[in-house]
């Protein structure tokens, strides 16, 4: 079993999640993380992991479904981010 | 991927940092370099674009029965000639590409033709008969929010208390605004401005496009990302991706807004009508109509500040409308808004609105400049009413590593602190103002970008390295990848040839944007240097018959290392290059993988202008780049990316937008009436480079490509209103804008 950890939502995702911009869940990756988000809050959509990025410890990650998170980890989901 | 990269900050390098003639450079200035619309087949069609000249209408019919009795027209495709299962992802492409029940916008494709000469196929398209019922229009992003504004896809809404083409809010922030405004002994508050700009590339879009019934086909284009261009076509041609090859030309210019396709898979979908590979050259109005300008924005910002120069809140609610479909930048703009700043009481809230106006792409850094104008706009109102220095504000107030951004990670290392501290101490900041002349400080923030990345590197028998990579280069990558292929091998900078190869020739690469090449391609390339030095190191260890592990790499050969290796002669890389097929086969070094560590990068701008109250002209005087490049590859390059965003800068301030008229149509779709700056409104803009080492990267790079065109708007608006001796808040500050201001002032 998965330690608990705490992501952050921002303010636009918190519509799907009852208004909740913070979640506990059970998670030792970021692909644990959008699994347990989606079966928590089914309206955030399958398509979850291609709308956003996630910053662990200010690391911004927007590919990287094995990568490790922990719960001392400061984790949030950002907007994804592309450039020019 | 592993994320702590970073060598050593004791590292001395040998190639990287050095100033090499660009390898791509004697082919451009002398003409031989082959752009989109250099490239022809035998048999070539000629494709032409018919384009909405309603702002938003419905398409009743189009008839195409003249078009099509003329003799050198070939082939009309219209919608119907488009696949009918298109990804979700790529279905506001597609609409955009060519129009279905609707145009949304003037310029909006909804046929094309397909003819023997450009000639015949611009007289076949005032043939086709369009029958439209034209709707009420909206270009206007605040009007467009407003109830009883004309509804422009569906009449749902998505965000209470506004019109339907509110697509989404969003909102970033943390702390107590209100306990901050209270706590603040000014607090200051205006609205602003910007206006539509494009990205102004010399090189219009241009494409050949050749496509069988069979479904295999080829794509040559001038693109940021032909393995993306490659996938959309195929999607919306209802193709495997794989049986389309893409080949990128060499590009005039994209700065984002050639990350999209517009006229590809047009050409495709004509030349699998045809049979015969179709072209397409875009007409510079076309350009201006029909491909993707950056948002307009209204934003308003609210900061409080302490006597002594301690910011207690901020807050900002942007409004960008992106054109006539949902994904303006505005989420980038929010995040960015504050970045700069460590504040306890932050939030910036945002908007994506739709408008009758061309679906916005990319444009360097999307979203932040206009956050940034706004922001440091009234962080230089403030410091002018307590009488405080910029810099001295910025640098009380600003982000380091450690701190909580406004959009709420914790910075790791940063540079920004030491940008402001390198303006600060520049000579320019000594010089002396005069009469009508104003300074002007901003900093600027930008994220960056990873990316899917694949890089091949291929040893040949005389020494040297054919290294092909799949990122378009946009700005002198060819060169920075050289160099850092060179410093990992430790052979000459000359012995190598970086190539951007075609879609069938390597693994996937995602588009060159995000500042993304030189941080991603480059890392790429440094991985597999290093596969191939382990694979000769194998070679050596194999002629000398010993472990491998006795083997080092250093100065460009093999030694031995270790007391047990034995006494051999050094083996130079040309040498083992020359035996290679006999001791194992060829070598080549390999890299495919999504890195991560990309570092975000902070810069701060410093402006002097110079105001004529009779004219409204302005003229920048000086103007002073400092940024964070992380480690510089090709320091001549990054200073022409500072230079280069600046000049755009300069351009979006004082005189670049689009123009609609009361009809819903662009007025200014030319240079001639679409101002970009020229040699003559430039002074020479003076560089410095901070190296703060990214840690997600072996050398340190930061991208640099984005965070330059971040500070201008607001720096420039700074000066010039100081220089004015009143606020300018919207953008572009053009002479009569100036006026006005003055009058009313």
């Amino acid at each position: 079993m998965a330690d608990l950890v705490t992501v952050q939502l921002y303010g636009s995702l918190t519509q799907f999640t009852g208004g909740a911009a913070s979640i506990d869940l059970e998670a030792a990756t970021i692909r644990d993380l959008f699994r347990e988000l989606l079966a928590q809050h089914p309206a955030l959509g399958e398509d979850l992991d291609s709308r956003v990025s996630v910053s662990v410890d200010g690391r911004i990650y927007t590919e990287s479904l094995f990568q490790p998170i922990a719960p001392e980890n400061e984790i949030i989901l950002l907007p994804r981010i592309a450039g020019g | 991927m592993a994320l702590d990269e970073f060598d050593s900050e004791s590292r001395i390098f040998s190639a990287v940092g050095t100033r090499p003639v660009r390898p791509d450079g004697i082919d451009k200035v002398t003409g031989k370099a082959m752009f989109g619309a250099d490239i022809s087949a035998p048999g070539m069609l000629h494709g032409a674009i018919l384009r909405s000249p309603h702002a938003h209408a419905v398409i009743k019919s189009i008839d195409t029965s003249a078009a099509e009795a003329l003799s050198e027209v070939k082939a009309i495709v219209t919608r119907a000639d488009f696949s009918d299962k298109v990804s979700r992802g790529n279905a506001d492409v597609l609409e955009n590409v060519m129009a279905g029940a609707k145009v949304l916008y003037d310029g909006h494709a909804v046929a094309a033709v397909a003819a023997t000469s450009a000639h015949a196929a611009k007289k076949a398209l005032k043939l086709i008969k369009v029958e439209y019922d034209v709707l009420p229009h909206v270009t206007d992003v605040d009007a467009s929010m407003q109830d009883g504004a004309p509804i422009i896809r569906d009449d749902e809404i998505k965000v209470e208390g506004y019109s339907a083409n509110v697509m989404s809010r969003s909102e970033f922030g943390h702390g107590d605004l209100d306990a901050g405004f209270a706590a603040a002994d000014v607090v200051m508050e205006k609205s602003f401005k910007t206006a539509a700009t494009h990205q102004g590339y010399i090189e219009p879009h241009a494409c050949l496009g050749s496509l069988g019934a069979d479904g295999r086909g080829e794509l040559w284009c001038c693109t940021q990302g032909h393995f993306v261009a490659r996938n959309i076509c195929a999607d919306l041609l209802g193709i495997d991706s794989t049986q389309l090859r893409v080949v990128a030309s060499e590009i005039g210019g994209g700065f984002g807004g050639k990350t999209t396709v517009f006229i590809e898979p047009v050409a495709l979908a004509l030349s699998r009508k045809t049979n015969r590979p179709v072209k397409i050259v875009m007409p510079r109005d076309d350009v201006f109509r029909a491909t993707g300008p950056t948002a307009s924005s209204s934003i308003d910002v609210k900061i409080g500040m302490k006597n002594d120069g301690t910011i207690t809140a901020g807050q900002a609610i942007l409004r960008m409308q992106g054109g006539a479909f949902p994904g303006s930048p505005v989420d980038m703009a929010a995040m960015c808004a504050f970045a700069p700043y460590a504040l306890e009481n932050v939030q910036a809230v945002g908007y994506d609105v739709i408008c009758n106006r061309p679906k916005q792409a990319a444009y360097r850094a999307p979203g932040s400049p206009m956050a940034c104008f706004a922001v440091e706009s009234v962080v230089d109102m403030l410091c002018n009413q307590l009488k405080l220095d910029p810099f001295e504000v910025r640098l009380k107030n600003g982000a380091k590593e450690g701190t909580k951004a406004s959009y709420g990670p914790k910075w790791p290392r940063i540079g920004l602190l030491e940008t402001v501290e390198a303006a600060k101490a520049h000579p320019m900041v000594k010089s002396a103002l005069g009469p009508n002349q104003g300074r002007g400080v901003s900093c600027g923030f930008w994220f960056n970008h990873g990316g899917e990345t694949s890089v091949t590197l291929s040893l040949s028998q005389d020494g040297t390295v054919a290294l092909q990579v799949g990122t378009p280069d946009i700005g002198g990558s060819r060169a920075s990848m050289c160099l850092m292929a060179a410093e990992e091998l430790g052979i000459p900078y000359e012995k190598i040839r970086t190539t951007v190869v075609d879609t069938a020739s390597l693994g996937y690469n995602d588009v060159s944007h995000g500042s993304r090449v030189t941080y991603a391609s480059g890392l790429a390339t440094i991985k597999a240097a290093r596969d191939a030095k382990k694979k000769l190191c194998q070679r050596a260890a194999k002629i000398w018959c010993i472990d491998e592990e006795a083997v080092d790499w250093q100065d460009g050969q093999a030694i031995p290392a270790g007391q047990n290796a034995g006494g051999h002669d050094p083996l130079p890389f040309a040498k083992l290059c020359k035996s290679m097929g006999r001791t194992g086969g060829p070598i080549s070094g390999h890299f495919e993988a999504t890195p991560e560590g990309a570092g975000v990068s902070f810069a701060t701008h410093v402006v002097d202008a110079e105001v004529d109250p009779e004219t409204g002209a302005t003229k920048i005087l000086r103007y002073l780049v400092v940024q964070d490049a992380g480690k510089a590859i090709h320091p001549s390059y990054v200073e022409g990316q500072f230079q280069g965003g600046a000049a755009q800068g300069i351009g979006w301030a004082l005189n670049e937008e689009y123009i609609y008229g009361e009809d819903g149509r662009l007025q200014n779709a030319g240079f001639l009436d679409y101002r970009i700056p020229v040699a003559s409104d430039l002074p020479m803009i003076d560089t410095e480079i901070v190296e703060v080492p990214n840690p997600g990267h072996p050398y340190g790079v930061r991208g640099v490509g984005e965070t330059s065109i971040c500070p201008p708007l607001a720096a420039i608006a700074n000066a010039v209103s100081n220089a004015a001796g009143v606020r300018l808040t919207e953008l572009p500050m053009s002479p009569p804008r100036i006026l006005k201001a003055l009058d009313d002032a």
